[in-house]
């Protein structure tokens, strides 16, 4: 009865409600206009967002990659031909959350097969602790992970960590240093360029080859064995330049694992030495180049020279007048001293002054060493100095002050980065026509002179012996003549000269086959010998015909210019 | 107030199926995008992978070519020595060596 009725009125009741919502006057106008606007904010917003999420932001992606790849990023380092010279390895440690593990005792078991190494009382010891986290074994291989995968055991994990790797290990050692555990950089290269590298991406190139790096260290292996010296150093330099080839100091040590003995020290850079004959070259070019003594000049050597309580001698003199071309290639003392006094104190201490002799050098390694100048400079100073004592720089110092005296005399600073020298101009230090005379001087030591035993036929190498007798540290005067360094500084090609080559031995031994002899022509020759026969090649410099006479013109000197045939090119 | 009510019917019936079909559109976007974005981390993380190995690859060969080891393996399988100065010789070298052994 209820629905009977009901059912005709729910039409009547529908449409009353239809009519009702037809009135709009019903709904307030303000609180519909509120809801629209509400709504359009909304979706004003929902929009602005979803343009904000599509267009603008589109690295919100590449966090999640970011990970892995940062482990890798600390650039490499390469050689002059991109050979890789440290890189980055990704390796797994290994480690372990003891309250996870099932049976601690077993796990050790297992692992200790796996790995010779752990000691499986320490590994029990570990994975029974109470801490929440042991480290048990730091990078390891790919293969090895993989094993420890198999064993299947619970509460064992590994955290990816990157390692500095150095391919060549000892090779490069003193020049691109070494990192922390942590990758930060602490010698040579690796520290100074510290920022570079984390945030470079693409390696960093330095000037060294290193085919030539292991020449020069291979060689100068051999002749440290053979003449039992004590330390050895060796550099090749492009001389036009100013670019590092090679750099080696020896013993030297695996960057891998460094030790903090002297193998970490330098001698290239941060020892100073006293260089004997070496600064021979300096002095002649210094008197050549003040025009107060030609070649055509000549000097009494006969006698000692007294300077107060000092006699300076000749060693194996020849004891009657020289010329100055025989001056150098005899390396006589007494000769050099009397051509340093023409020029005096004063121009020597301006001319070693612009060499750069007097301060520290600025080089892209840290370790620089600082040379020893005397403070007061007298003229028994200028004497001793003009042949090497008295004064004490870097090797590095040498050889590129010896490259500026045969390129021309142009002085740059030395480089370890390719092309870094390529937009400096570099200082004019001595006339080319000094430069010149010096190279002939260089080349007649070479082939006549004190350094025969350095000459690689075919290169025309030009160079200098030295000989430095080692002060006593204890006592500060000069020790036995048979404590010595020897050195011999050799460029090459003369006539148009590319490369230049440093070689010291420290406390060379004479052998039957030097006769004894442990000089730096005797010593150090041969071994600059082997370094310019085998790295010339790789370097590009081709062989000249030395007796072809354009040769001979560009390397003639004569002798004795006041006598009339003796003359030798 | 007079309301056409066809007019309402047909007006909705077309908003209910064109958000029908936007539904649709969307949820195929949405699906094609998921499926791209898939790929692209797939793909980027193989490229990772690739340039990880690669990096390895770089290092092992720094390793072989170390010279130590080079020079070593000469030594007991080549015997190769280093070229002597008097094996390299320039072109204008052989012209004057011919025509001196041609003039003798």
């Amino acid at each position: 009865m209820y629905q009977a009725a009901a059912l005709p009125n729910s039409s009547s009741r529908l449409q009353a409600f239809l009519q009702k919502r037809q009135q709009p006057s019903e709904v307030p106008m303000p609180r519909f206009t509120l809801v629209v606007v509400l709504f359009m904010v909304a979706f004003a917003a929902i929009g602005f967002r979803l343009f904000w999420v599509m267009v603008l932001s589109h690295n919100s992606n590449n966090t999640a990659h970011k990970g892995v790849y940062s482990l890798l990023e600390r650039a490499d380092i390469v050689d002059r031909n991109g050979e890789v010279i440290a890189t980055n390895l990704i390796t797994f440690s290994l480690y372990a959350r003891p309250h996870q593990l099932i049976d601690g005792e077993k796990a050790a078991e297992k692992l200790s097969k796996l790995f010779p190494d752990l000691n499986k009382q320490v590994l029990q010891k570990k994975l029974s602790s109470k801490k929440p986290f042991v480290w048990l074994k730091r990078n390891l291989t790919p293969r090895q992970q993989e094993r420890i995968n198999a064993l299947g055991l619970v509460g064992i994990h590994f955290q990816k960590e990157q390692k500095r790797i150095y391919p060549h290990e000892k090779l490069m050692a003193h020049v691109v240093g070494y990192t922390s555990v942590d990758g930060v950089g602490l010698s040579g290269i690796e520290r100074k360029f510290q920022d570079v590298l984390q945030e470079k991406k693409d390696p960093l190139r330095l000037s060294l080859d290193l085919r030539v790096q292991h020449i020069v260290r291979d060689a100068l292996i051999k002749g440290m064995q053979e003449f039992r010296a004590k330390k050895a150093s060796g550099m090749v330099m492009d001389v036009n330049t100013g670019e590092m080839i090679a750099m080696v100091s020896l013993p030297d040590f695996d960057p891998h694992k460094p030790s903090n003995n002297d193998a970490i020290f330098n001698t290239n850079t941060l020892g100073v030495y006293e260089m004997g004959s070496i600064f021979k070259i300096f002095t002649f070019a210094m008197a050549l180049d003040s025009k107060k003594v030609t070649l055509d000049q000549g000097f009494d050597a006969s006698q000692p020279m007294s300077f107060g309580k000092f006699t300076i001698k000749d060693y194996q003199g020849k004891n009657r007048w020289l010329s100055v071309p025989e001056v150098f290639m005899y390396s006589s003392n007494i000769g050099t001293v009397k051509m340093a006094m023409k020029v005096g104190t004063e121009g020597q201490k301006k001319f070693f002054d612009r060499l750069g002799f007097l301060k520290p050098l600025k080089t892209e390694i840290g370790e620089n060493g600082v040379p020893m100048a005397p403070r007061e400079w007298h003229d028994i100073n200028t004497a001793t100095i003009s042949y090497g004592y008295g004064m004490a720089v870097s090797p590095l110092q040498v050889i590129n002050g010896v490259a500026a005296m045969v390129n021309g005399g142009i002085l740059r600073s030395p480089t370890l980065l390719l092309g870094n020298n390529s937009h400096k101009e570099g200082t004019r230090v001595i006339s080319e026509a000094t430069s010149e005379k010096l190279r002939r001087l260089l080349h007649l030591t070479v082939k006549h002179g004190s350094g025969t035993k350095g000459n690689a036929p075919g290169y025309l190498v030009g160079g200098k012996t030295g000989s430095a007798n080692k002060k006593d540290d204890h006592s500060n005067s000069y020790v036995a003549r048979d404590k010595h360094r020897a050195i011999f500084v050799a460029a090459f090609p003369m006539h148009d000269p590319k490369y230049i080559s440093f070689v010291m031995l420290d406390e060379p031994h004479g052998t039957s086959k030097t006769c004894g002899f442990s000089t730096g022509g005797w010593t150090s020759g041969p071994i600059t010998k082997e370094i310019i026969e085998k790295a010339a090649p790789l370097l590009g410099v081709l062989p000249v015909d030395e007796s072809s006479p354009k040769i001979q013109a560009a390397m003639r000197l004569n002798l004795s210019p006041e006598g009339s045939a003796h003359a030798l090119r | 107030m007079q309301i056409n009510y066809p007019l309402l019917r047909r007006s909705s019936l077309f908003a209910l199926i064109v958000s029908f079909l936007l539904g649709i559109g969307l949820y195929h976007l949405k699906h094609k995008v998921a499926t791209l974005e898939k790929d692209l981390r797939y793909t980027r993380s193989r490229i990772l992978e690739i340039k990880e190995s690669l990096h390895i690859l770089r290092a092992e060969w720094g390793f072989l070519n170390n010279p130590h080891r080079l020079q070593k393996l000469n030594e007991q399988y080549l015997h190769l020595k280093p070229v002597n100065a008097k094996q390299i010789s320039s072109l204008d070298g052989m012209n004057d060596e011919r025509m001196q052994r041609g003039k003798k």
